[in-house]
């Protein structure tokens, strides 16, 4: 991989299991480099969380290259994605653990700082996921995925089931790790507006295939392809 | 034709007691849209719940009352309680994959309200499923169909529960979140549809979103909700033109605005 890319996907096809006249990502290509937030729109069953999943390896592509630095996924569907037998704070510790930070006290720090970055008392840490509201759990993920220090974060749908003032702390807190932290995201998002306000750059999906790309006001504000213009316009957002 | 009143909720499985939702009083006519606004873990997702009698836990307490058409939903028998669920009163849930079973196909899944009901003719309940799976959206309703949950994308499980509970066309219908996970073309094909449903068969629709603009578009009314109770309520166009609290005002606020760089 070049120094200028954490990740880099070129030409990726896949196709779930027995649909094979049909790929599910066709011939997909995208750059992140350090430090840049790229958001994802589109079509719902566009293959966004598809592409998010190969992108971290879940599965594996049937063609093409997927080169990515050290990755951490927030998955769309926080409740399948948090291990029901586990508290908050048994999850918070594990991820650490798992990085290989032996020390508790370390951890314990680490865990009540990431809990105030993103607006999530501590009165929680000792509830098991089905005991937390929907922004609750997405919370969670957020504050596992930022715990494992990634170069890379994939987000898929991240704030999707938290309240306006709450997204608008989380999108602030990515921010300023991409900033601080040179970390790069992915932002899979169906609210254009926030894309608009978090991402540099911005790629338009459908039907498997990337339809449009580019810098987030060129996107939005002179968007070439049909299907483009009809999500602004669904939004409510005036880009003529 | 429902109102909550003093609703309390509250949770004896820590060391604390928490009340989730704390003193909730609000009633809805036949055929309105209400809104529910408000912060995460607020207590939507619960009085929502509570009002669907799909709260049943030995480690919570509930009191007040729920009554809906007379009949008041907290004290009566589960086998009244049954009659309604699913017919009288649909609900939307926040997370498709938890309450989707799966192991069972999808189609199966979107009949079930009317096989519980009663409805045994097979081509019957497929025609109804397909055409419920139609109406919120999804093209390919023949694959669908047949599909398991895993199969599908967060947005097309979120339309699947969106047919399984309009099929039975209900009375009340709540709907906790139920665009989040759709794009903003669909999103607007949903709204049409809850529209629809509720100038054509009259259903009331209990709407929660974190989408302040949907919530303006669709509802006539609105709740804002923090900390377990309703700090707020009042006619939409009042509230988002002329908020009161200053909870209400700060999400206002908060909505990112895109606007052409000169
Ligand atoms: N495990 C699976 N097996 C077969 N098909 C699948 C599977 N998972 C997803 N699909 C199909 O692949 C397509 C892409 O799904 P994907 O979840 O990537 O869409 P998405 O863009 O994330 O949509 P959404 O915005 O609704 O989350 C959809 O048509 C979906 O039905
Ligand atoms: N089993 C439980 N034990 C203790 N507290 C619980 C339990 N289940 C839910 N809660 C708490 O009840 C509160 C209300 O939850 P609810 O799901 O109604 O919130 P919500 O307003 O729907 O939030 P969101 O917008 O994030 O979906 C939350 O603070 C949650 O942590
Ligand atoms: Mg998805
Ligand atoms: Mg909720």
């Amino acid at each position: 991989m070049t120094n200028e890319y954490l990740c880099n996907v070129q030409n990726l096809f896949f196709t779930y299991g027995g649909k094979k006249n049909n790929p599910t990502l066709e011939d997909v290509s995208l750059q992140l480099k350090k430090g840049e937030i790229l958001g994802l729109v589109g079509e719902s069953g566009s293959g966004k969380s598809t592409l998010a999943k190969v992108m971290t390896g879940l599965f594996k592509e049937d063609s093409g290259t997927v080169e990515c630095g050290k990755t951490a996924m927030i998955f769309q569907d926080s409740y399948s994605a948090l291990n029901p037998a586990k508290t908050v704070e048994w999850l918070l510790h594990e991820v650490q653990r798992l990085q290989g930070v032996k020390d508790k006290a370390t951890r314990q720090k680490e865990i009540l700082k990431m809990l105030d970055a993103v607006e999530l008392e501590e009165q929680y840490l000792n509830h098991y996921p089905s005991e937390l509201s929907g922004g609750q759990r997405q919370r969670v993920m957020i504050a596992m995925a930022l715990l494992s220090k990634p170069e890379v974060l994939i987000a898929d749908e991240p704030v999707s089931a938290l309240d306006v003032t709450v997204q608008k702390q989380i999108v602030s807190l990515l921010k300023r790790l991409s900033h601080k932290r040179n970390l790069a995201v992915l932002f899979i998002s169906h609210d254009l507006r926030t894309v608009y306000e978090l991402c540099n750059r911005v790629i338009v999906m459908k039907n498997g295939k990337i339809v449009e790309e580019g810098a987030k006001n060129a996107l939005y504000f002179n968007p070439k392809e049909e299907y483009t213009k009809a999500l602004l316009t669904s939004a409510g957002i005036d880009w003529e | 034709m429902l109102s909550v009143e003093n609703l309390k909720i509250e949770f004896f499985d820590h060391s604390l007691p928490e009340t989730a939702v704390d003193d909730v009083t609000f009633t809805m006519g036949e055929g309105e849209i209400l809104g529910i606004v408000g912060e995460s873990g607020s207590g939507k997702s619960l009085t929502a719940l509570s009002i669907a009698g799909l709260l049943n836990r030995g480690d919570i307490t509930k009191s007040g009352d729920i009554v809906f058409n007379g009949l008041n939903l907290l004290h009566c028998k589960r086998s009244e309680l049954r009659k309604l669920q699913g017919k009288d009163i649909a609900m939307i849930f926040q997370e498709p994959m938890t309450c989707l079973n799966p192991v069972k196909r999808i189609g199966w899944q979107v009949e079930e309200a009317l096989r519980v009901h009663g409805e045994k003719d097979k081509f019957k309940l497929k025609e109804e499923a397909i055409k419920a799976l139609t109406d919120a959206g999804l093209e390919d309703a023949e694959r669908i169909y047949a599909s398991f949950p895993h199969q599908l994308s967060g947005g097309q499980r979120q339309r699947v529960m969106i047919a399984a509970a309009m099929i039975s066309k209900p009375k009340l219908l709540i709907a906790d979140e139920p665009t989040t996970a759709l794009d903003v073309t669909v999103q607007a094909q949903v709204i049409e549809l809850l529209r629809r449903i509720n100038r054509e068969k009259k259903t009331s629709i209990l709407f929660i979103s974190h989408d302040l603009s949907l919530v303006r578009q669709l509802c006539q009314r609105v709740l804002v909700m923090k900390d377990g109770k309703i700090v707020e309520q009042g006619e939409a166009e009042d509230i988002f033109a002329n908020p009161q609290e200053e909870y209400t005002k700060e999400l206002i606020a908060a909505i990112p605005v895109v606007k052409k760089p000169n």
